[in-house]
């Protein structure tokens, strides 16, 4: 077992803790795409916290000062909340443009009062950095219970409201059933302004957010479903927070908040690479490989189209075609797709290689009996896919897609027969007047 | 086509003078109407004519600058039980990571009550509910990855969880496949048939007759209100569409299937 001293043992408790809280209550903000507002939330504490501290100071509460400084900052914080809202609510001005107004004009406010706070001299006014940037290393067993405690209480306030959580997703219906919606996206917020302020003093003001917010958008890129974002957000922000503390405290100087940010922005970027879903690595290949099967059915289509107009009909219609196809030269094929050369030659190579294709004299390519099958397949859904637009407009757009190769993939099975009725129907009108 | 005695006592829903207005720019005038119970109704009228805003209206959910609604004789508060609403396909977060049988599930949230979880009756009837729009298939898979006529089938399931006795539905017919079309009217016909009511923002005249038994013509005020066959005439509707019956006036046919003559 590696030794753990005890001092390292209660940040880890405390840190892990916050991370799962922030984590979870951070897929709900993203959800509602309330994001930006943990960030106003974060930056709107520190007027209520440097004025409490000036009004402790005036007044000499003393030990108790912790204490109030917190109070400080759940009072500011809650009017930035309300402020938000009533500029959102009653003004034109939109969400985002509320945001910005709020948290600026409060983080102004309270650089003011920091300022007058140092100009005064009061004794313990270095202390007031660690709410911006954060310190883990000196915390106490009391501290970390606190946030133990906190983040448990708010963890199991989301599991009672689990349920109602959800009605964000439609709330036209949750007006009309009369459900609660207004105020429990209040006390979503209020839960994360707990858990904010009693995370303050370990990430800091400044970066609290992130905290919230990078959790759940790493989990966005490994699942879909509710429960897995929940879940990997939960582990991607203790693992984060574990992992930061532990780099904070084993250098000189490093301050808590941004040590932790860095160690779970390391795990979203590696998440943006390699995630299962819509990750940057996997889109690329998929589009590679859609991309690579696009090409190949197009230059097949464009050899096909030069065959002579008898045996395309009779490959179209499935009889047995007569003879051979014919070469073709491969540049005048496909003059008009605008390929570069280098991604023609590519394709002829794939297609060679596949024995689908063969090169002749000069750029001259003859499909082999392969490629006229899988040429006639493209071109058939090609044609298919063209039905499938006239004649389900308001279906098609929503289910079609370029890369398509079997109108089955893209149509209900009653939809697909009928349009294969449809053009073999064509094909024989087309037949009989020829 | 539907018999008028089937209607007696309060009628499903009555608005009187109702009246919505946003930023000052009138969106519905005095509506008077009345829908009777046991009737299928489809509520037609213009691009813009306050068909969405007449159900929102009714529902509370805008502002209403003036009149009153009541259903089954009751105000809406009273009788929030008995109303089932199936909002516009637009106006959902489609993001939402959430399965089609949790988005069933909620029109079952009002009798679970506060701080309880989703219990195994409520997965169950949600469950059945989605048997009986044909969508078994469909259950755990998120409602943003579903078709539209998938997504339409989810929120009736919806609706079919709350056992209503008045169906309030906006667009139910837009932008869905033929598959869908076909299984929502069959619901809907079944519903009615068991005692309930039905009333539909749609935006298809040719089908109305076809589709419903009652009509309410809409274009900020109520033009007309009542069975089908004695409100759905050219008369009637050149009040409602104005300048843009145009389109529709060459087609005598679509007169000839209403039964009406054209004046």
């Amino acid at each position: 077992m590696l030794a753990v001293s005890y001092n390292l043992q209660v940040v880890y408790l405390g840190v892990s803790t916050l991370g799962v809280a922030t984590g979870v209550l951070g897929c709900f903000l993203l959800f509602r795409r309330r994001s930006l507002l943990s960030d106003t939330l974060g930056h709107a504490t520190l007027p209520g916290v440097a004025l409490a501290f000036l009004l402790v100071a005036q007044f000499g509460a003393g030990g108790k000062s912790f204490l109030w400084l917190l109070l400080g900052a759940l009072v500011s914080g809650w009017l930035a909340v309300r402020s938000v809202q009533f500029l959102r609510r009653r003004t034109p001005i939109r969400e985002d443009g509320a945001l910005a107004v709020v948290l600026t004009v409060f983080y102004g406010v309270g650089v003011v009062w920091l300022s007058v706070i140092q100009n005064l001299e009061l004794p313990g006014a270095s202390g007031l950095e660690y709410y911006i940037y954060g310190m883990v290393a000196s915390m106490v067993l009391s501290e970390a219970l606190t946030l133990l405690i906190v983040s448990a209480v708010a963890l199991v306030a989301v599991s009672l409201l689990f349920k109602e959580l959800n009605l964000c997703f439609d709330e036209g219906f949750v007006a009309a059933q009369g459900l609660p919606h207004r105020w429990l996206d209040e006390l979503l917020m209020l839960t994360c302004l707990v858990v904010t302020i009693a995370g303050l003093q370990t990430v800091g003001l400044l970066l609290i957010m992130a905290m919230f917010i990078i959790p759940p958008a790493t989990a966005r890129l490994w699942t879909s479903s509710m429960a897995g974002t929940i879940g990997i957000a939960a582990a991607v922000g203790a693992v984060g927070s574990v992992a930061g503390a532990t780099a904070s405290a084993n250098i000189p100087r490093m301050p808590a908040g941004a040590a932790i940010i860095l160690a779970t922005a390391i795990l979203f970027t590696l998440s943006l690479f390699l995630g299962r879903r819509k990750g940057l690595l996997q889109a690329w290949l998929a589009s590679w490989r859609d991309e690579r099967g696009l090409v190949e059915r197009q230059l097949l289509r464009d050899v096909f189209a030069l065959q002579p107009a008898k045996q395309r009909a009779a490959s179209l219609a499935g009889a047995p075609t007569a003879g051979a196809p014919s070469p073709v030269s491969i540049t005048a094929a496909t003059r008009w797709r605008g390929w570069s050369d280098r991604r023609r030659q590519a394709a002829v190579g794939r297609l060679e290689r596949a024995g689908q294709l063969e090169r002749g004299e000069a750029d001259a390519v003859r499909l082999t009996a392969q490629g006229q099958r899988r040429a006639v397949e493209a071109e058939r859904t090609q044609a298919l896919t063209e039905l499938y637009l006239t004649e389900y407009p308001s279906l098609a757009p929503q289910h079609l897609h370029p890369y398509v190769e079997r109108i089955e993939d893209v149509a209900p099975a009653e939809v697909a027969a009928h349009l294969r009725a449809l053009f073999t129907a064509g094909l024989s009108a087309q037949a009989a007047s020829s | 086509m539907n018999d008028p005695t089937r209607s007696a006592g309060e009628p499903a829903v009555q608005a009187r003078h109702l009246s919505v207005c946003y930023d000052r720019k009138p969106a519905l005038w005095e509506a008077e109407l009345e829908i009777p119970r046991g009737s299928m109704t489809g509520i037609v009228g213009p691009n813009g004519a306050g068909k969405s805003t007449l159900i929102k209206a009714m529902l509370e959910l805008v502002p209403v600058s003036g009149g009153s609604v009541t259903f089954f004789g009751k105000s809406y508060r009273e009788a929030r039980d008995r109303i089932a609403y199936v909002p516009q396909r637009e106006s959902v977060d489609w993001e939402y990571p959430i399965s089609a049988r949790d988005v069933v599930a909620m029109g079952l949230y009002r009798r679970l009550g506060l701080f309880r979880w989703v219990t195994r009756e409520a997965k169950r009837a949600a469950q059945e509910a989605l048997d009986r729009v044909g969508m078994s298939a469909f259950v755990n898979r998120r409602i943003g990855a579903l078709s539209g006529g998938q997504q339409q089938r989810v929120f009736l399931a919806r609706a079919l969880v709350q056992k209503a006795d008045l169906y309030l539905m906006d667009e139910p017919f837009a932008g869905i496949d033929a598959t869908t079309e076909q299984v929502i009217l069959d619901l809907m016909r079944g519903l009615r048939a068991e005692g309930a009511t039905l009333a539909c923002v749609h935006h298809d005249l040719a089908t109305v007759a076809e589709k419903f038994d009652h009509a309410v013509l809409l274009n900020l005020r109520v033009v007309a209100c009542g069975a089908v066959s004695s409100v759905f005439h050219r008369e009637n509707l050149a009040r409602c569409y104005g300048g843009r019956l145009e389109m529709f006036s060459s087609d005598e046919g679509a007169f000839t299937r209403l039964g009406t003559q054209a004046p």
